[in-house]
């Protein structure tokens, strides 16, 4: 690669950043704009807005309602996803490509077209729109990740590692906790985050499955329509600190499975 | 030691209660799809005995271990260990450990945790699981990895705590599965000579699979060569050597020259054979041949001595070196004994000194030439 190859790519991905940080920055600036309404020139500074967020009663209570339903469909998520990933995972079986396709099929339909349709099989199933009703919706849409993320962790675990352990007394049941549990535990740590991650930013099945009580990003849709304003900003803006603080936290579990620590 | 294989079909599984038998294999064969791994075998192996399972890749030495040990389970034929039919059981229902090629040590645990592991699984008390740690640690000098985590370990290290993990339960019979098959050569052969003194001191049944004839030969009280799902031979490592019974054991285990030939007179344990015109006199090996039948027989090269005259040896044969490898401690000499035949003889490297090299008369003993089975 010549020296000025090197120059024009190292320009293309700088022009890409900023693309990609600008919208970011403006919206943490204006955030600290002593106005009510977005723009440019900022003529005074405060920190209103960002002390306003956790003094807001509505958005503190809409938050914790948000990592509920989160944490709620996470743990779904993992335990059937986990399943899944076992079933499929060292055997060859009749029907296992059918059951593989299936699996994966709700992480590829589109989010408008899977809210709708999980609307009405939730009525169909007298669920009521709410909090149940969303965690079910983003559990089926979560399953997939997390099964593909264990299947590929498990598909590396040595199978005499299990033989080892049934070798030296272990049932199954026993096997499953103390060798194979452990080994997947990176995995597991990564597909949750990952999990919480687009159960917490996920707006289109929450607006479709809720009920009264709003989503943060519903909330946040809900304020837009009255007009944008700094106070927006500075939600999006703990929520943006939030989320990039756990998806980095997770790259780290992610960095060590590919090393192949299990520890 | 050959009683120990038991060929007579009629052997029942009464024959276990014997004290001294630790495993019976009766008639086990085992088939995957087309291939059958193993085959209808029948041996018994014994309380204290270091048993090698010895035979190229895919012979079925692997998978009789697996059948043991309770992962694969035989189609037909039935494994007895300890006056017990096993042969329905999993794994962990079996008192037999296996140490694992890849050592398959448990890398979220420490080196005191992979060993308890067995230890607690059979309801074991913390002091009673570490006074057995405490015996087994200083056994195999790993005292000081006690806390160590498996990647801390370098591969010899690993070896041995797979061992000391298979040994920690106190099994009736262990199992090794080719475990010195990762180590670089200079460690295999000294780990080998501690794992022969690790089994003397410990008085426990060894079950050991190899393709490697050299860890055989050191280690076994007894040698089991299979080919094709088949015991080819068994014997003590002595026996397999000097007295192969067939020309895969002749060929497997060490090196050897062969002569074919029909037979023209027995007399007793020797018999005479025709081999291109020259009459050579061979022990008969436990084979029965008839006068006339086409027999061959095996001579190990270390066995032939090369002289300047015609040797008092019972059988001679005049010839001319046609190469010569040097070994250091010894040389390789491929001896042109006309029409074309080759007979190598392996001798000081010095032999040549007080010879002709393109006339000299190379003979061995009637007992180092043996008749092989067809």
């Amino acid at each position: 690669m010549t020296g000025s190859t090197r120059a024009l790519i190292s320009v293309i991905y700088w022009a890409f950043v900023v693309y990609l940080f600008v919208p970011l920055a403006l919206m943490v600036l204006m955030g600290f704009k002593a106005s009510k309404f977005i723009g440019f020139p900022i003529k005074a500074w405060t920190m209103e807005w960002y002390l306003g967020v956790f003094q807001n009663a509505e958005v503190i209570s809409v938050f914790f309602y948000s990592m509920t339903i989160a944490i709620a469909s996470t743990l779904l998520s993992l335990a059937i996803g986990t399943w899944i990933a076992l079933l499929l995972g060292p055997r060859r079986f009749f029907g296992r490509a059918v059951i593989f396709a299936l699996t994966c099929l709700p992480a590829v339909i589109p989010g408008i077209i899977s809210a709708i349709a999980l609307r009405i099989y939730a009525r169909l199933l007298e669920i009521d729109p709410g909090m149940l009703a969303i965690i079910l919706g983003h559990t089926v849409h979560n399953v997939p990740f997390v099964a593909l993320v264990v299947m590929a962790r498990l598909s590396t675990l040595p199978k005499s590692q299990l033989e080892a352990a049934r070798d030296l007394g272990a049932d199954e049941a026993v096997t499953f906790m103390r060798i194979t549990l452990p080994y997947l535990k990176p995995a597991l740590i990564g597909a949750a985050v990952f999990c919480l991650l687009l159960s917490f930013d996920d707006f289109v099945r929450s607006f479709f499955l809720g009920g009264y009580e709003p989503t943060l990003p519903v909330l946040i849709f809900a304020k837009l329509r009255s007009g944008m304003s700094p106070e927006i900003n500075a939600i999006a803006t703990v929520a943006l600190v939030l989320t990039a603080v756990l998806g980095l936290w997770a790259e780290r579990w992610n960095r060590r499975m590919q090393q192949g620590t299990a520890r | 030691m050959s009683e120990h294989i038991a060929n007579d079909r009629r052997s029942k599984v009464d024959d276990a209660d014997a004290p001294a038998v630790v495993v019976q294999l009766d008639h086990i064969t085992k088939r995957f799809g087309e291939v059958v791994a193993v085959d209808d075998l029948d041996m018994q192996i014994m309380a204290g005995e270091f048993v090698t399972f010895l035979g190229p890749s895919g012979c079925g030495k692997s998978t009789t271990l697996r059948i043991i040990g309770g992962f694969e389970r035989p189609d037909a034929g039935r494994v007895i260990l300890a006056g017990e039919d096993v042969t329905p059981l999993p794994p962990n229902k079996r008192d037999v450990n296996m140490v694992f090629q890849d050592y398959a040590l448990f890398p979220h645990m420490t080196v005191a945790g992979n060993m308890a592991f067995g230890l607690e699984l059979k309801g074991q008390t913390r002091s009673q699981i570490d006074s057995r740690l405490d015996e087994l640690l200083t056994l195999l000098e790993l005292q000081n990895l006690r806390e160590r985590t498996p990647e801390q370990l370098s591969g010899g290290q690993r070896q041995r705590v797979a061992l000391a993990r298979a040994l920690a339960p106190d099994p009736q019979l262990l199992l090794l599965d080719e475990p010195l098959a990762a180590l670089d050569a200079k460690l295999r052969a000294q780990v080998q000579l501690e794992l022969k003194d690790i089994q003397k001191r410990t008085g426990k049944t060894f079950f050991f699979v190899t393709h490697d004839q050299d860890e055989a030969l050191t280690m076994s009280d007894r040698i089991v060569v299979m080919n094709h799902g088949r015991v080819e031979q068994s014997g003590t490592p002595e026996e397999l050597y000097h007295h192969p019974t067939s020309r895969f054991v002749a060929e497997f285990i060490g090196e050897s020259n062969f002569f074919s030939g029909k037979v023209t007179k027995i007399d007793g344990a020797y018999v005479a054979l025709d081999w291109q015109g020259v009459t050579l006199q061979a022990a008969r090996g436990g084979q029965r041949p008839a006068v006339g039948q086409t027999v061959t027989a095996a001579l190990r090269p270390e066995q032939v001595d090369l002289h300047s005259a015609r040797p008092a040896h019972d059988n001679a044969i005049e010839g001319r070196i046609a190469k010569q490898v040097f070994k250091g401690s010894h040389a390789v000499f491929d001896i042109d004994v006309g029409e074309g035949a080759m007979v190598r003889a392996v001798a000081r490297s010095d032999a040549l000194d007080d010879l002709n090299a393109d006339r000299l008369w190379i003979g061995w003993t009637s007992e180092s030439l043996t008749i092989l089975r067809d």
